[in-house]
């Protein structure tokens, strides 16, 4: 019996029951850390292949229903989904209050993204990307101040916008098409003239793929979100995006790969994920507000991981989802960093300092992330930095990888200078006294010491990862030098 | 600066107008797909085999993308929230109760309560009726809610046609959960999520008149989905309205 469906199915299901469950305060706590538990489970109940819904299959050589197809990447990216998502939940164990909305708008989440990434059939993807915006707009709102308010209202109206141009996409691939299936649709591609419409399709999909995932122009109102939730929720926000980013890249690439056409399509998705890359690390070296600061670092590692998958040869894909990967696990730790120091209550860089006697296990964690975001050897940022760099090299771009490189220095100054300002810099007797006397919460503790534990493990063994997407990468990418 | 923007956005808008509409105007209808749905026939009203068996995942996430609405917008007014401070400090300010009762005449009072009730018979005579009539459960759900509304609109939060909150929550946790069983038992039935089986054990699901074809699961799947609708349309309306309720989520914590 092939039980693919409940990965999505069984926490929306839950999330229904913690949203009736708000409120019942003892009850909430053990059945979070249960679902925690569960979630883990979640990507192994399935079996690999296509999995076609309400068992209508082939007719006429169409899918005619909805289907999902289940290869191993796929069950390695939602793996390492639902183990964010069960980190973040231990996390939100340790906040005064037991919440069990925030509970059900992480399920929602976790079921959508996972949903958006095993999905074969374009218009249930669109379905599922909604649901994961609205839950993300939940979940800044959650924090309950007047700028996660603000910021999350303009992220629900752009959202509104960008959903809806998404849904003419896809009708429109629809109508010059005759399928909503992917693999159907790429077949149909492949063997007749392409029309405008197709392109306007194409258009169209990468507007909403761009507004899913934060890449140029719109950069500031996903960083917006990051920056405006609570440190542990941001961890969660960015994870989404990152993994609807590589879902919706590799199904404009299933779609379109191989036509004469798409060559240029990836010109302009280097384009924009370098001008994420750039603008993305030139915003962050500008802020002083540390959650800000991350938030935009998020916005410029998302442009590597685009960079990455639009190079289009199997080495790429494989650094792009690589990178996907490392990126959120040590973006994840940075935030539950930032949340273990939002406790001593300052967002504003200068007004923090000599954390490190009090906080000295969190600031080596910390620090572990910081080395890892900028690309330092034994972590594994660098190994997916370095694949990065030589795919650009073997399609003949050399400036790419130069490009990267810089970008990376600039992460490397800003990440040590939050460094710096908050565990370093010298500070008052009064001050320290003060900071000792917020506990920090073990539950944060936890996550932090297992997504570093993950970070120097991917960086010493990166085959543990590497290994699953390389068949799947030499099947969907194409060599080509320029 | 303002001007250079605004003509920035000016040509970008007319760039990315005259794209959409040049593909629109190029769309050449190819069958594919449609070619299946016509051929086979499960139930009378095609549009509702197309939502509900072929396409019923998809039915499925839409419907969840109306609980996670509400769900949001429950907290935008204050449940479950981390914080509450900043909603404290926004309705402190108002402490007059504004009702609507105000500013509608009594021929609008008279005129809007059979026409309300009017309007739910019919939304409930649509959603049972989904299976072999065009509508189903999203439109009638939608008119029911729509009936709730505008006996709202008349008579302010002290309309005669009055559900409880919490009575509404359930209601549309009630059908959620009820679509995604009935997914489930696919699943035991056949293997097959959202299968559309048409007898269990010999017994058929829906009792159907004779001359219609087995519409299997699909009435029931109406009537999850139409609970669903009007429970949801109807508490995010009366969040909007209701003052009460949010200081009734802010008290509470």
């Amino acid at each position: 019996m092939n039980l693919l469906p409940l990965i999505v199915v069984f926490p929306m299901f839950v999330a229904i029951i913690f949203n009736y469950l708000n409120g019942k305060d003892k009850l909430i706590r053990p059945m979070t850390l249960l679902m925690a538990i569960l979630l883990l489970a979640l990507p192994f109940i399935g079996s690999y292949g296509i999995y076609n819904f309400g068992a209508h299959g082939l007719e006429n050589g169409l899918i005619s229903g909805i289907s999902y197809l289940y290869t191993p990447v796929k069950q390695l990216i939602i793996t390492v989904i639902m183990l964010i998502g069960s980190l973040v939940l231990i996390t939100g164990l340790g906040e005064k209050k037991s919440n069990g909305l925030f509970v059900a708008l992480m399920l929602m989440g976790l079921a959508s993204v996972s949903a958006v990434v095993m999905a074969d059939d374009l218009f249930n993807i669109y379905v599922f990307y909604e649901i994961a915006a609205i839950a993300q707009t939940g979940l800044v709102i959650a924090s309950g101040t007047e700028k996660a308010y603000r910021a999350a209202f303009r992220y629900l109206i752009l959202g509104n916008f960008a959903g809806s141009i998404l849904l003419l996409g896809v009708s429109m691939l629809l109508a010059a098409t005759g399928t909503l299936n992917i693999s159907d649709m790429h077949n149909f591609l492949l063997n007749n003239p392409s029309t405008p419409t197709i392109y306007g399709g194409l258009l169209m999909l990468i507007i909403g793929l761009c507004y899913g995932s934060g890449l140029p122009p719109f950069h500031t109102v996903k960083a917006d979100i990051y920056a405006r939730a609570k440190p542990f929720i941001a961890a969660m926000l960015q994870t989404y995006s990152k993994f609807v980013l590589v879902a919706l890249l590799l199904v404009i690439f299933k779609l379109f790969g191989g036509l004469s056409y798409f060559t240029s399509t990836q010109g302009v998705l280097i384009a924009l994920s370098v001008l994420g890359m750039v603008f993305g690390v030139v915003m962050a070296l500008l802020q002083n507000d540390y959650k800000k600061l991350l938030a935009y670092h998020a916005i410029s590692q998302g442009g590597y991981v685009a960079a990455g998958i639009a190079l289009g040869t199997p080495l790429g894909i494989v650094a792009g989802i690589f990178h996907a990967i490392n990126h959120v696990i040590y973006k994840s730790a940075l935030f539950l960093g930032a949340h273990l120091v939002e406790r001593r209550n300052a967002g504003n860089l200068n007004k923090l300092g000599g954390l490190l006697p009090v906080i000295p296990a969190t600031a080596f964690m910390v620090l572990c992330a910081k080395l890892a975001i900028s690309g330092v050897p034994p972590f594994n940022g660098f190994q997916s930095k370095l694949l990065l760099a030589e795919a650009a090299m073997n399609v003949n771009m050399p400036e790419l990888a130069i490009i990267m490189i810089l970008v990376s220095i600039g992460t490397f100054v800003s990440m040590m200078k939050a460094f710096y300002l908050i565990y370093l810099k010298p500070c008052s007797q009064e001050q320290i006294e003060e900071y000792k006397k917020a506990k920090p919460s073990k539950y944060a503790v936890f996550s932090l010491a297992v997504l570093t534990f993950l970070c120097v493990l991917l960086g010493i063994f990166p085959s543990l990862a590497t290994d699953i997407i390389y068949p799947f990468a030499n099947e969907i990418g194409r060599v080509w030098t320029l | 600066m303002t001007q250079k923007r605004e003509i920035a956005v000016f040509l970008s808008f007319v760039f990315f107008g005259s794209a959409i509409l040049y593909s629109i105007f190029n769309i050449n209808v190819v069958e594919g797909v449609n070619y299946i749905y016509t051929q086979n026939y499960i139930v009378p009203n095609l549009i509702t085999a197309v939502l509900f068996d072929w396409r019923g995942f998809d039915t499925l996430g839409e419907c969840m993308i109306l609980v996670t609405s509400v769900l949001v917008t429950g907290m935008v007014f204050g449940r479950g929230l981390f914080e509450t401070e900043f909603l404290k400090e926004v309705y402190s300010e108002s402490n007059e109760e504004s009702d609507t009762e105000t500013g509608f005449t009594s021929i609008i009072k008279v005129l809007a309560m059979p026409f309300s009730i009017l309007l739910m018979s019919l939304g409930v005579s649509i959603i049972l009726g989904g299976h072999i009539t065009p509508g189903g459960g999203f439109q009638g759900g939608s008119l029911i809610a729509a009936a709730y509304i505008l006996s709202i609109v008349a008579f302010g939060s002290k309309t005669p046609v009055k559900f409880k909150h919490h009575f509404l929550e359930s209601l549309e946790s009630f059908g959620a959960i009820l679509f995604m069983t009935l997914g489930v038992l696919g699943i035991i039935v056949s293997g097959y999520y959202l299968f559309n089986f048409g007898d269990l054990f010999g017994y058929p699901v829906f009792l159907s008149p004779s001359g219609l074809e087995n519409t299997g699961i699909i009435p029931y799947l109406n009537i999850a989905v139409g609970l669903k609708v009007l429970a949801g349309l109807s508490t995010i309306t009366f969040l909007l309205t209701g003052e009460k309720v949010v200081k009734d989520y802010i008290v509470r914590e």
